[in-house]
């Protein structure tokens, strides 16, 4: 049985790592009170609750906070275990690989997420950063035949923890392929990938969660980048 | 390793005799011959050959064989080293052929088990190693404080990889790899959840069961992931302004570290578990770092020092890390590999 206690999510709309924990929430069914932070003037409960990073996701469970969006999506599955389906696989060895690609995940993809919108000064360094985050990919669409064995996505019929975790950088993905004239995930290079890019978006659980207005998140950049702020894990 | 030193003509007749014996033994063994020094490094076996002459000690030739059979051979003795130690007879020459030999056939036992590995036929657990590496070194405590038979293979990190590293681990050709049954897991946190959810029955538990001290736990092992080893790497590499910075990040990052551990005796409170785990390994590199930044764990954060010491206490740990003289003396050799001049 879920344990007592509220929900409460401190977070940016367009942070990737609180996305994933959004979209986690809502494939359990979970209701939660969603706080939307000013990373240009952090809560003293944002700053209270993850005073190592002070950054967004922060999940508040019965006011006692969970910090990195990765151990947040875990402490979600385990504590309301019986709400539904875990995004984490039960075998110890599908975990495993689980755990491995979400690490992969965070590790290229992430560090060339940062490179394409928030560090590069040039749009060569953009591009570089994009080139990176392409390869990952790349690296990512064998994953994704190996783990789906068919199905439509990385945790099989239905969403799982890699889905989650590369499923929060849509919304910026969106906005880049805007900017740049063409898409990240490129449907020629990355097919399994394009297509489990449009089942993700169509998921009821990433609905309303999963930015899909490239313009409305290419206005909030510049806010964003004004912060300087460290990045959102 | 001993040099071997040879009087006579008839020795220089056996010397020829041992340096096609080596060669023959190479050449069995697909390994590089080299005659170069490898150093204090562990994990490099050397065979040596050494001469009690009793009857004439002018130098002749001096004649040393190196071979680097990373690990694979099983140790005869405490050092790393198989020493040979003969009297100087005319059948001697023959002898070491023996002693060779058996090595040999060892050596052709061990490659028949890695083309069973690789081949996945292998059923216990398995872990590639790197006899410095201390994320490696996580597994092997985690797996020796539950008592779990693992097989340590050491893997050829710094020259040509192993195809049996290069299968299992194609994304990042790293260490640790834990290979049970045949299937690899990759990533040291990774293999510690692996551990834990594979052996749901072995004690000890190093994950409580309440999913808040599992956050709890999981965050910090994550904190020390993303601090520690990345700071201490450029702490040793860089010089002025970086290992400045890097310096202070050090400090803030065990000040961190120091302060979540408090009171308690480990960092999940009384018992040892998964973040002592993560962090632990990477305390044989703290004097590394103290020499390259100036300072002092033990004065600065005394009861992580402590902290340090109590899980050194535990069997596991004592046996398992690599001793801080030797983490220096590795980090020499990386610089000279990189290029660095202190």
């Amino acid at each position: 049985m879920a344990g007592g206690g509220d929900l409460k999510l401190l977070g940016v709309w367009t942070s990737p790592y609180v996305i994933r924990v959004r979209v986690a929430l809502n494939l359990k069914s979970l209701p939660y009170e969603y706080v939307e932070e000013n990373l240009g003037s952090k809560s003293a409960l944002l700053l209270a609750s993850n005073p190592v990073h002070k950054t967004v996701p922060v999940l508040l469970h019965g006011g006692r906070p969970v910090n990195e969006s990765q151990v947040i999506l875990q402490y979600i599955d385990e504590v309301y275990a019986s709400n539904g389906p875990s995004v984490l696989p039960a075998d110890p060895y599908e975990c495993a690989a689980a755990r491995f690609w979400a690490a992969y995940v965070d590790d290229k993809v992430g560090a060339a997420w940062q490179g394409m919108l928030f560090t590069c000064r040039t749009e060569e360094e953009r591009a570089a950063a994009v080139a990176r985050a392409v390869a990952a990919l790349q690296t990512l669409e064998g994953a994704l035949e190996e783990c789906s064995k068919g199905k439509a996505f990385f945790g099989g019929d239905a969403i799982g923890f890699v889905d989650v975790v590369l499923g929060g950088y849509l919304g910026w993905f969106g906005a880049v392929d805007k900017m740049i004239g063409r898409r990240v995930i490129d449907p020629a290079k990355t097919p399994l990938l394009a297509r489990w890019e449009e089942r993700f978006r169509a998921a009821e659980a990433a609905k309303g969660v999963v930015p899909d207005d490239a313009d409305k998140m290419l206005e909030f950049l510049p806010t964003l980048l004004a912060l300087s702020a460290p990045k959102s894990k | 390793m001993a040099a071997v030193e040879w009087s006579s003509t008839r020795r220089a007749f056996e010397v020829a005799w041992l340096a096609l014996v080596a060669l023959l033994v190479a050449a069995v063994l697909d390994d590089e011959l080299t005659r170069e020094r490898t150093g204090e490094m562990r994990g490099v076996l050397v065979v040596s050959v050494a001469v009690d002459d009793t009857r004439d000690s002018r130098s002749g030739v001096k004649f040393d064989v190196n071979l680097d059979l990373s690990g694979m051979v099983d140790i005869v003795s405490d050092q790393n080293t198989l020493c040979l130690a003969y009297k100087a007879e005319p059948s001697s020459a023959a002898s070491v052929h023996t002693v060779l030999h058996s090595v040999i056939h060892t050596q052709k036992e061990r490659k028949k088990e890695l083309q069973r590995m690789v081949a996945g036929e292998e059923k216990g657990l398995v872990l590639l190693d790197f006899w410095v590496s201390p994320f490696a070194q996580r597994c092997r405590i985690a797996l020796a404080e539950k008592g779990l038979a693992c097989e340590s293979v050491e893997q050829e990190l710094l020259g040509e990889k192993g195809e049996l590293l290069l299968r299992s681990n194609p994304v990042h050709k790293k260490v640790p790899v834990l290979l049970h049954a045949g299937r690899a897991v990759c990533e040291s946190l990774v293999i510690l959840e692996y551990i834990e959810d594979a052996f749901p029955e072995v004690a000890p538990r190093l994950l409580s069961a309440d999913p808040l001290a599992r956050a709890h736990a999981r965050f910090w092992a994550d904190y020390v992931d993303k601090t520690v080893y990345g700071i201490g790497t450029r702490l040793w590499k860089l010089k002025g302004e970086g290992r400045a910075a890097a310096r202070a990040e050090m400090l803030e990052t065990l000040r961190t570290l120091d302060g979540e551990l408090g009171g308690k005796a480990f960092f999940g409170g009384e018992a040892f578990g998964f973040v002592d785990v993560a962090l632990i390994p990477l305390t044989s590199w703290f004097y590394s770092y103290e020499e390259h930044g100036g300072f002092s764990v033990q004065e600065e954060f005394p009861r992580l020092a402590e902290w340090a010491r109590r899980c050194g206490e535990r069997e596991s740990v004592a046996k398992i890390l690599t001793r801080p003289e030797d983490v220096l003396d590795f980090i020499g050799l990386l610089k000279k590999c990189y290029g660095i001049v202190e």
